[in-house]
């Protein structure tokens, strides 16, 4: 074993039994000691195939991988001696407590009494779960269960630390406080591989794998990468009120485009290389990120028109407000999950629903779509009181829930056919409609396929498909977008723009910061309780006038604590 | 062994705290016991019979309280034939028994005198049951009386007893053997989906990359649900003996031991089908369909194995619960029948060796 390296893949090729393709192709890739490594791509790329390899959990169809210089096909035992992995659904028992998960994977990893206790001891402070030891981990949130997940993977002190997408449904503030954890293990010499879909994670990587369709497409430092792109990212002048019609002109025929995307009332732009301006668009240079350099190397951002919009028929109204919440509470037991809530949303605006974790964003939005009921407050769809008209209310929704809610035995062409029927299509129109559906995004191919074994873009994008069904004005969107990978982020929006230019009214809830960008406005949610609404800009001035939106977010949450602390 | 124990503490906490657990260790089977004890029954005793005497005779109104006296059937009398026919039809009574009025004259005549035996041929045992019980009990009479009619006594006589259930109580040989459906679907349900759940939440995932072996994974698996299985029988037996009066014979220490055997074999197909399936629907579907069915139907409980087909008779000899309903029927009435409780034991005992040997190469430590 060279000294500095933790794993060497050598010619490594992995394909599935009934699998037309190779989910990981002549990989060959050098894993160095000491480093926090990125392992970066789209939905499918093999990241996961490939932390699944390096630790023995799959066996190389072809090629072979020496992890802590030990072969993975003869000596998987001897490797899980010294590796800490962390699964995607993090391996907790949910009917165990957190201290029981700890014991359980304490002995598992046959450690001794004394180095239980001191090692139990510091990754209960390292991770802040002290005060909860006795909490079932079923009843933890997102960032926490990460957190004990990370914690039972950091048990017997591991030399080599493998995170499999860690970051998933987990909110900024437990990604920052994640990161920081493995910073500090980093430093202490720990070798840490982490999984994300996130680019924007990327920044705080040593090194990075990015991986697409099994292939090796970048290995190296994420700067460098980067760099390779100065010059070439510019802003435009504020378009306000119509940064969405500029994008869809830029992006319609994408000639010279690598990647555009709104952000707030500008839009970014990536010109292709060696050019230095666009139309006649007046363009701010800016400095470069990492998700432009990806976005570079996997052949720039999905072009032309959403046809979606095209065949869209809405009904007129001359409503101002189509969304109207009125002082919602939502009461369990003595807990709020939801404390005097209310908002207007105007016709064709994106609404944006942000908040860490747990802070009610979900039930607020299902108490607006009439699936729970208000302890008190009303809510208002086009004018009607969900309460009382249910039925019609619903009928101008279109709800795509989270995690999509498809029916995974059914295949695509059933699932429009389920979906269509609901919400009360049949005969001819309800057959145009499906056709449309598959021609606008391209179900053709998939028509016979069971739903479940579609990539998660390809399931966003029917289950998009499979709300809008009955031409609905609203449309609520409830964590569109987690999980997938920002080429197809970039293609939904793109959808969801020409659906919103032609006066469909969005909701939606997002964990990801870049996409708040898109909202026209947004609510903080934090504690059940909308703690700042404002416009994308609005609520980033208010802490300073270049942070991201994921600084503000968790600033302005920060203050929140501190304010209430001082009440208190 | 430190790894093993904590492995069965972890499955104890989570049995524990899983109510749907102690729903089908405990719940399920008093519930399935009661629906044997209290809906099946296979006791003739409730069986209606309409008599109609034609023969106005005084002489025979002995062979009449033979019939009105017997416990093991009830008796309606009728004198308007109309009417029987009609609760015939109805299904009030199972078969009719018609005295003809030249009953006593044929047989003083010595000419073959008829009685008339008409039953409900759609269900019958019943009818068989009816044909059979008039003639035990005219044959009866006769034997009785011959002297007064001054025929011939018969040569033969049959005396019979019932051994082992002398009340001819039919839940005493119904439930020790349901005992032995309801364990397989205790114990098949209880274990399906033990591992497919462990895949499916991603914890398996994250076990096989830590030192465990597959001895431990696996005996990590066995010994919490052999002993919830355990309890759960001794429950089952609990409620039989105690609560619905069923005798006990044998040892209960022979019971126990047959008993693990049986659990054995019933654990290990659970695990087996846990194993391969890797998802706690086709696990439940599967322990319903290659557990449960074939247990209810060809563990002899039901339908008597010797009037099966001969093929169907070979595919009795791999269902666990055959064997145990012959050692359960026979601790429960006859007592220790060591004949019937070793072969059975050494099939049991091979058949769990071989689940053991399957799960153990089925088990994985990787994922593909």
């Amino acid at each position: 074993m060279k000294a500095n390296n933790v794993a060497e893949i050598v010619g490594l090729s992995k394909k599935f039994p009934y699998a037309k393709d190779f989910a990981i192709n002549d990989l060959s890739l050098e894993i160095l000691q000491g480093n926090i490594i990125g392992l970066i791509g789209p939905d499918g790329a093999g990241k996961t195939t490939l932390i699944r390899s390096i630790i023995g959990l799959l066996l190389p169809t072809s090629g072979f991988i020496k992890t802590l210089g030990l072969n993975t096909v003869t000596q998987k035992n001897e490797i899980n001696q010294n590796i800490g992995y962390m699964p995607q659904k993090f391996g907790l028992y949910e009917d165990l407590t957190i201290i029981e998960n700890l014991n359980l994977y304490a002995d598992l990893k046959a450690l001794s009494e004394e180095d239980k206790i001191s090692s139990f001891k510091t990754l209960l402070n390292f991770t802040a779960l002290n005060e909860f030891q006795n909490r079932l981990a079923g009843d933890l949130s997102g960032g926490m269960k990460q957190k004990l997940g990370l914690a039972c993977a950091l048990l017997g002190r591991p030399e080599f630390l493998l995170l499999d997408e860690p970051s998933v449904g987990v909110d900024p503030i437990s990604r920052r406080e994640l990161i920081k954890m493995v910073k500090e293990l980093s430093s202490e010499g720990m070798t840490i591989l982490w999984s994300t879909a996130y680019l924007d994670e990327a920044e705080h990587f040593d090194t990075c794998i990015l991986l697409n369709e099994g292939k090796l497409l970048y290995s190296g430092i994420p700067q460098d990468a980067t760099r390779i792109l100065s010059g070439r990212t510019f802003f435009t002048q504020d378009v306000d009120g119509r940064n969405r019609v500029l994008l869809k002109n830029i992006l319609k025929d994408g000639k010279g485009i690598t990647d555009a995307v709104i952000q707030a009332e500008k839009i970014r732009v990536v010109l292709d290389k060696g050019l230095s301006g666009f139309d006649n668009l007046v363009l701010k240079p800016t400095e470069p990120r990492f998700e432009d350099a990806v976005i570079d190397m996997l052949g720039g951002c999905p072009k032309g028109e959403s046809e979606l919009s095209k065949n869209l028929e809405l009904i007129d109204h001359n409503l101002e407000y189509v969304i109207e919440a009125k002082s919602l509470v939502k009461k369990y037991g003595d807990f709020y999950a939801v404390k005097d809530n209310t908002f207007q949303v105007k016709r064709g605006e994106i609404f944006g629903l942000l908040g860490p974790n747990g802070a009610g964003k979900s039930t607020s939005f299902k108490m607006l779509c009439g699936l729970i009921t208000p302890t008190s407050g009303t809510a208002k769809i086009m004018g009607m009181d969900i309460q009382k008209d249910l039925s019609k209310a619903r009928s101008h929704l279109g709800y795509m829930a989270q995690k999509f809610s498809l029916f995974g035995g059914l295949s695509v062409m059933q699932n429009l056919n389920f979906f269509s029927g609901v919400y009360g299509l049949s005969g001819a129109m309800q057959k145009e409609k499906i056709e449309q559906m598959v021609e606008i995004f391209n179900f053709k191919p998939y028509l016979g396929q069971n739903t479940e074994e579609l990539p998660l873009g390809f399931k966003q994008r029917l289950a998009l498909s499979c709300s809008l069904m009955h031409n609905p004005p609203i449309l609520f969107l409830d964590e569109p977008t987690s999980g997938v990978d920002p080429l197809t982020r970039r293609d939904f929006w793109n959808h969801i723009n020409s659906l919103v230019e032609k006066g469909v009214t969005v909701m939606v809830t997002t964990h990801f910061m870049d996409e708040a960008e898109y909202c026209d406005r947004i609510s903080l949610f934090y504690r059940g309780e909308a703690i700042e609404t404002g416009t994308p800009t609005e609520l980033k001035n208010k802490v300073s006038s270049n942070c991201t939106m994921e600084d503000a977010f968790i600033a302005l949450i920060e203050k929140f604590d501190r304010q209430e602390g001082l009440l208190k | 062994m430190k790894i093993l124990k904590a492995l069965v503490i972890k499955e104890f906490y989570q049995m524990m705290r899983d109510p749907s657990t102690m729903l089908i260790a405990f719940i399920l089977p008093f519930i399935l016991l009661c629906v044997y004890q209290f809906a099946l029954n296979l006791d003739t005793n409730t069986v209606s019979v309409g008599l109609k005497v034609e023969d106005n005779k005084a002489k025979i109104s002995s062979l009449i309280s033979s019939f009105e006296n017997t416990e093991y059937i009830r008796l309606r009398r009728y004198d308007n034939r109309k009417k029987m026919e009609k609760d015939m039809e109805k299904g009030e009574i199972r078969g009719m028994i018609i005295i003809p009025n030249n009953f006593s004259t044929r047989i003083m005549r010595r000419e073959a005198a008829q009685i008339q035996v008409i039953t409900d041929g759609s269900e019958t045992n019943t009818a068989n049951f009816v044909a059979n019980y008039a003639s035990a009990i005219i044959q009866k009479w006769l034997n009785n009386e011959y002297k007064y009619w001054r025929v011939k006594r018969p040569t033969v006589q049959i005396v019979a007893r019932f051994w082992y259930n002398e009340e001819l109580n039919s839940h005493w040989f119904i439930l020790p053997g349901a005992l032995s459906v309801i364990m397989t679907l205790v114990g098949i349900l209880l274990t399906a989906l033990v591992v497919s759940r462990e895949w499916e939440r991603g914890t398996m995932e994250a076990l096989i990359t830590t030192k465990v072996t597959k001895t431990d994974i696996l005996l990590g698996k066995y010994i919490p649900y052999f002993c919830l299985g355990m309890v759960s029988m001794a429950f089952g037996v609990f409620c039989c003996v105690v609560l619905f009066q069923v005798p006990f014979r044998g040892s209960y220490l022979v019971f126990a031991l047959v008993s693990a055997f049986f659990l054995l074999t019933l654990i290990g197909q659970g695990f087996l089908i846990s194993t391969l399936a890797k998802n706690q629907f086709v696990a439940s579907q599967a322990a319903l369909i290659a557990g449960f069915l074939p247990a209810l139907m060809l563990s002899g409980l039901v339908y008597p194995i010797s009037s099966m087909p001969k093929s169907v008779q070979f595919l009795s000899n791999f269902i666990s619960a055959k064997y145990f309903v012959g050692c359960s029927q026979n601790l429960f009435m006859a007592g220790n029948i060591w004949d019937i409780f070793i072969p059975n034991s050494i099939f049991m005992i091979v058949m769990s060796v071989i689940f053991y040997l399957l799960i153990y190469r089925f088990t994985a430590q990787r994922l593909d």
